[in-house]
């Protein structure tokens, strides 16, 4: 429903927001209105009573526009141009979206609603379902009216009132909703279906108990073999809502197989909501996930960046069960995916290009080396928006090896002089971590502090100060290089003017005073001016860097010391300089022995550890994976961060089922069966796994039987080799190697034949069969009969099953030689007859 | 799921909005205005998500407008933005391409219409145009005729939700568009440190009833298979990586690379492809740039055309960077003109028509203001801009494209190749 007037806009709803302006700019269709206002007939409207507002001039006004559309509205039935009857309606809606209270003319429009004209039926649904809240005892009187349009004979009619009657959120109106509702889940056309699958939903948030009480789940849990996709797709929205809290809709492997056979009938969006649930199905056993997995991978090719990112989801999901160290499976899938998420980067929209970088950011640290080869992809383009380069930048560090190291450090300090000043002290830092993460080897970490050593003398400002800055966190990580560090600094402290930068500086010559000959004089400096600095970092490095050098050159710094221990503690503008200074002086009365190692220990004891503490977060990244494809990765944080309880979701694997029962494979179930009872498709609730175990807890998975993935027992490892016949979707073989094959094989495996009731034509037959993969290799229509060559590719072993059938015109009835180099023939054959009959079971 | 749609103008006003929870109120429009509309006037830039309060903004822009989805739960960013772009997509096709304030505010009850039926209670419902236009149509007053109704439910509901049934035209065309974007990036010593194509195929399909279309690019692994077979030595293109629109058959690409498909009716993008090697760079550049002390820079510039002397590239621009103390420039060319800019701190030479195999100089003596510190030049990179018609740089081009729709028509085809620089830097 339509906000603007949910609250009516004179009580402004919080403390935030201001009421809108009384003329938003711009007013429209009102415009010419607002300028003359007009004397009202202040008859007072049905529940029209006027806004405490203060300004009775604009009151006035609005009062007269309203009250000159209620005429207009009523001389109605005169009007015969049905052009002129929108415009007056479209007024009507024209306020409602500017802030105006129209809910006085709510009777009038009400009125309107027999119309045979969609387009004023649809407006006058809109306004009534924007002001239902406010007028709830109108609004339950047109109920019938909608009740009516909801058995229209028009499907169209039928699903706009059914949508508007469950958008109306008035809690007492629940009974009226419940039985339109119930019809609308078995009418005949789609649409409404499909809007009635929604309905349930509202309801669901109207009143819970009473949605609970009607039975919808089981009905949504029957509607997801409906032959419209459309509506599928609703269900699975539907139901992953209803069940959040058990962490989504709850699902079998029928659900999920027959889905699956069914993906490439979705819309985009539906594909992608059916891929949403494939990371909680628990799949039988590692062939199966592979089987999934290359039914999913052609998807990697749409230009779709949702579609491809949710395969990538699903592959890190099905790699963990596969059984198989999930690291290095995973590891593979970012091979395979890499390529095609560059692609998607690659002259997509800005937005989508964000949204993927952020996710190859996050691979790139769980998966370090998979990106590095393609690092030329993540260089800067100078048209790009700003916010894709900082990230591209971000990433170069993190692809960087002893190989590329060379070209990346060259094109970041290309990037250092550009005029975007975030951007180069970006590129500065960026350098830096390379060096730190040792990433270039021992040359790059050395060539990169020689690049900061000269970005130190750029005299830039900025890029002088993120360099000292940088140069101080290499330094930590690799005390080797302190020899090239010192020449510049001195000079770098006269020119530096940012705090940080500064504050790096001072604390490289107190960690290099043995080395720089200069130091102690330039920091006497500091010391004499210590009034000027302003900057309490600053302050805090001088006396750090002051007492280091007091322990390597006592006889020259000794003075100082005592000058800016003074200064310091007499220091009161900041708590935290005055107690430092205190607590040195403190310290080396007491034992400059001690003082000494608690200083000098400071830089040690970084140097060892591998990275530095505040940058390690692989458990972050670990816990990322698992929402991955969420907003979770845009904002680098999981989602219990971000998202309010009520509207989070923890989601859960489905539960383990007893596979021998679940005789469903991924490709048994054609449309044909919809509407065929079957027991899979009932509401999944958690079986126990065997009769012993019958106190199996709701949701939790109890595995006591060892039915889990990791030590499969015989049984659940049989049963779907020998039950299910996985065909490969994109089998293909050539003329020659179908004869080849058919001859080859002398004897038939399997021949036999059904009766058919009518007689199909050679284009349906090839439609039914193709959509269960079993493709036409050749067909002809002969005077008396139909002819047919036919061939399905096992996916499993790759083996081939080659079909001879003939559909007799005189007696319908399709017969069959089928003839396999497969394992295990007679069985597959079998499924194989099994599936021909579900596609035709149109004719049977 | 989406809690809200807004569309908003420039000063953050709300043109239009439409919520589907009500756990998200219209006083977010403020907090967007504020944080993201006015961050992005003074400077500091803002990615396409903000998070205020956890409540998620995800927002594009089409002109002056910003199409704004709101949400509490966690959702797929990419979904969000995909479903925008389809938006923006359906209103153009009912607006016109440009489509601004003006038009949204004048066809509102349209809009209403189009956000109620792409979305309900937050999820995404069908987009596609073609659909759409069946039962949402601007006010063109039609009694509704029953069987009417009936039919287009089922297309509705079809399962090629991207084309719809009966279409005709009176005249069969495809014009197809290769567009491709070379970036290049050459060192110092003119080794190449970046180049890559990037390539779309756009189609505009002007087509009657259900055609089906396949499509052939002079992809390597196809020319091999059939030279394999036929014995000719023609030479196919590495194509790296490559991205379809959703009516091709992905299933039978991966199986042996033939592109087929049901097209929709009017434009949209067929593929999008890569291609990293054996690249024709269209144009060389030859810079000679010395700095003679402190006061001058004398540049010379030789850029040639590599492409065939048939064809000529159009509005050619070539920035060539100059210090920042830079007082006067002369300039001297061979074709087109050139003048110094102080406010892009460059060379600007440009060169509306450059003929194929054509060679054309620049030489310049640079004089710079003198300064009391010595600055070091960062030297920039050369940048080039160009369109090349009917010219790829990765060599693609459309071998074949069969259209077979029972009627047995003919269509016309046409096609186009452009390519334009995508970021063709010259290190000097």
């Amino acid at each position: 429903l339509i906000v603007p007037m949910m609250n009516n806009p004179h009580h402004p709803t919080g403390p935030g927001s201001s009421a809108p302006p009384p003329f938003p700019p711009g007013a429209g269709a009102g415009g010419p209105h607002s300028q003359h206002p007009q004397v009202g007939n202040a008859t007072g409207g049905v529940g029209g009573a006027p806004p405490p507002n203060n300004d009775s001039y604009f009151t006035e006004t609005r009062k007269g526009e309203v009250n000159e559309l209620r005429t207009l509205l009523r001389s109605f039935d005169k009007e015969r141009n049905p052009l002129r009857k929108r415009e007056v309606i479209k007024k009507v809606i024209a306020y409602m979206t500017l802030g105006i209270d129209v809910s006085r003319l709510f009777s009038d429009m009400m009125l309107l609603v027999e119309t045979r004209d969609l387009v004023v039926k649809k407006m006058v649904y809109l306004f009534l379902c924007n002001y239902a809240t406010t007028n709830p005892e109108l609004a339950q009187m047109c109920t019938n009216t909608l009740q009516k349009d909801c058995s229209n004979e028009d499907p169209m009619v039928r699903g706009f009132a059914l949508r508007a009657l469950c958008s109306l959120q008035l809690p007492q109106m629940v009974e009226y909703i419940s039985e339109p509702l119930r019809k609308s889940l078995t009418d005949p056309h789609g649409y409404v279906r499909k809007t009635g699958v929604m309905g349930c939903l509202k309801l669901y948030h109207l009143n819970r108990d009473f949605a609970d009480s009607c039975g919808l789940v089981d009905i949504l849990y029957d509607l997801l073999k409906d032959n419209d996709t459309n509506v599928v797709t609703n269900c699975i929205y539907v139901l992953n809502e209803i069940m959040r809290e058990d962490g989504g809709m709850r699902m079998n492997r029928a659900i999920m197989l027959h889905l699956l056979n069914r993906l490439h009938e979705f819309s985009e969006f539906g594909v992608m909501a059916v891929l949403d649930l494939v990371p909680r199905y628990r799949v039988a056993n590692s062939d199966e996930a592979f089987a999934i997995m290359n039914l999913l991978d052609p998807l990697l090719r749409t230009s779709n960046s949702g579609v491809a990112l949710a395969v990538v989801r699903c592959f890190f999901a099905l790699t963990e069960q596969t059984g198989d160290d999930p690291l290095v499976m995973q590891r593979q899938v970012v091979d395979r995916v890499k390529m095609p998420m560059i692609t998607l980067t690659a002259g997509g929209s800005a937005e989508l290009v964000y949204s993927l970088l952020k996710h190859v950011d996050v691979l790139s640290q769980r998966f370090p080396g998979v990106f590095d080869d393609e690092y030329r992809q993540f260089y800067v383009r100078y048209n790009e928006p700003t916010h894709i380069k900082y990230l591209k930048v971000s990433i170069l560090p993190k692809v960087a090896n002893a190989n590329n190291a060379p070209d990346i450090i060259g094109e970041l300090s290309e990037y250092v002089g550009d005029i975007d000043a975030r951007l180069s002290r970006l590129a500065v830092r960026n350098m830096a971590r390379i060096a730190c993460s040792n990433a270039g080897g021992d040359w790059g970490a050395e060539h990169v502090v020689g690049k900061l050593v000269e970005f130190l003398d750029l005299n830039v400002a900025h890029v002088s100060a993120e360099a000292a800055n940088a140069l101080k966190d290499v330094l930590r990580k690799n005390p080797s290089l302190r020899e090239h560090v010192a020449p510049p600094l001195p000079r770098a402290l006269k020119y530096t003017t940012d705090p940080i930068g500064k504050a790096s500086i001072i604390w490289l010559l107190g960690e290099l005073s043995d080395i720089s000959n200069e130091a102690p004089y330039v920091l006497e400096k500091l010391i004499d001016s210590y009034d000027t600095i302003s900057n309490a970092s600053v302050k805090m490095a001088l006396l750090t860097a002051t007492m280091k050098m007091f322990f390597k050159r006592p006889p020259e710094v000794q003075k100082m010391l005592g000058r800016l221990l003074k200064y310091a503690t007499d220091d009161v503008s900041t708590q935290d300089v005055h107690d430092r200074a205190l607590y040195y002086y403190r310290l080396l009365k007491s034992s400059p022995q001690i003082a000494e190692q608690i200083l000098s220990n400071l830089s040690a004891c970084v140097a060892i550890e591998k990275t530095f503490a505040e940058e390690d977060d692989s458990d972050m990244h670990a816990a990322l994976m698992n929402e991955f494809n969420s907003l979770s990765i845009i904002y680098g944080q999981t989602s219990e961060n971000f998202i309010d309880e009520e509207h989070r979701v923890v989601p859960a694997m489905m539960a383990e089922e007893n596979v021998e029962g679940a005789a469903a494979s991924l490709l048994n179930d054609g449309p044909a069966h919809a509407h065929q009872p079957s027991t899979n498709f009932e509401q999944p609730h958690p079986k126990p796994t065997s009769a012993t175990n019958g106190t199996a807890p709701s949701a939790a998975v109890v595995d006591l039987l060892d039915f889990g993935d990791s030590t499969p027992t015989p049984a659940p490892i049989a049963a779907p080799s020998n039950d299910g016949l996985l065909l490969n979707p994109n089998a293909s073989m050539t003329g020659e190697a179908f004869q080849k094959m058919w001859g080859e094989i002398a004897s038939p495996t399997l021949t036999d034949s059904f009766g058919l009731k009518n007689l199909p034509n050679t284009a349906d037959t090839e439609g039914a069969l193709g959509k269960l993969f079993l493709n036409t290799m050749a067909s002809g229509e002969l005077p008396t009969e139909l002819k047919f060559f036919l061939y399905a590719q096992e996916s499993h072993s790759g083996s081939y099953l080659l079909v001879q059938a003939v559909i007799s015109k005189s007696s319908p009835s399709f017969s069959y030689t089928i003839k396999t180099n497969a394992t295990d023939a007679s069985k597959k054959c079998n499924s194989l007859v099994d599936k021909m009959k579900s596609a035709l079971v149109g004719f049977m | 799921m989406i809690s809200m749609i807004m569309i908003l103008n420039q000063k953050g006003d709300i043109l239009l909005s439409r919520q589907y929870r009500d756990d998200v109120s219209r006083a977010a429009a403020d907090s967007f205005r504020l944080q993201v509309i006015a961050a992005k006037e003074t400077g500091s830039q803002v990615g396409p998500v903000k998070r205020i309060e956890n409540c998620s903004f995800l927002y594009t822009r089409h002109t002056n407008m910003y199409f704004v989805a709101l949400t509490r739960s966690n959702v797929n960013p990419a979904l969000v933005f995909e479903y925008l772009f389809q938006k923006i997509k359906i209103l153009k096709a009912y607006l016109g391409e440009e489509f601004d304030e003006n038009s949204m505010r004048n066809n509102m009850t349209l809009i209403y219409e189009l956000m109620d039926e792409t979305m309900d209670f937050g999820y995404p419902q069908n987009c596609a145009v073609d659909v759409l236009r069946l039962y949402i149509n601007l006010g063109a007053v039609k009694a509704v005729q029953e069987q009417e109704t009936s039919e287009l439910t089922s297309q509705i509901t079809g399962a090629i939700d991207w084309r719809r049934e009966g279409i005709k035209h009176r005249r069969n065309e495809v014009y197809i568009d290769v567009l491709e974007s070379v970036s290049l990036l050459l060192s110092q010593n003119g080794s190449i440190l970046r180049n890559e194509v990037t390539g779309q195929v756009q189609m505009n399909t002007k087509l009657s009833g259900m055609p089906e279309c396949k499509f052939g690019l002079n992809d390597k692994l196809v020319i091999d298979r059939d030279n394999y077979n036929n014995g000719n030595r023609k030479r196919g293109v590495e194509i790296d990586d490559c991205t379809f629109h959703r009516c091709v058959r992905l299933g039978k690409f991966d199986a042996d690379r033939t592109i087929t498909f049901i097209p929709p009716d009017g434009e949209f993008e067929l593929m999008r492809y890569r291609v990293t090697d054996n690249i024709n760079l269209p144009f060389r550049v030859l810079p000679a740039i010395q700095e003679h002390g402190t006061t001058k820079v004398s540049i010379n510039l030789k850029v040639i055309a590599n492409f065939s002397d048939k064809l000529f590239s159009t509005s050619v621009i070539i920035r060539i960077p100059v210090p920042r103390n830079t007082s006067k420039a002369k300039i001297k060319v061979s074709l087109g003109r050139a003048k110094y800019e102080p406010e892009q701190q460059s060379i600007v030479w440009r060169i509306r028509r450059f003929p194929g195999k054509a060679e054309c100089h620049l030489s310049s003596e640079v004089d710079l203001m003198p300064t009391v510190r010595k600055k070091v030049w960062s030297r920039p990179p050369i940048n080039l801009e160009f369109q090349v018609p009917m010219f790829t740089a990765s060599g693609v081009h459309v071998r074949f494209l069969r259209v077979f729709d029972k009627s047995g028509y003919h269509p016309n085809r046409w096609v186009r190749y452009i390519t334009r620089a995508g970021g063709y830097q010259i290190r000097i």
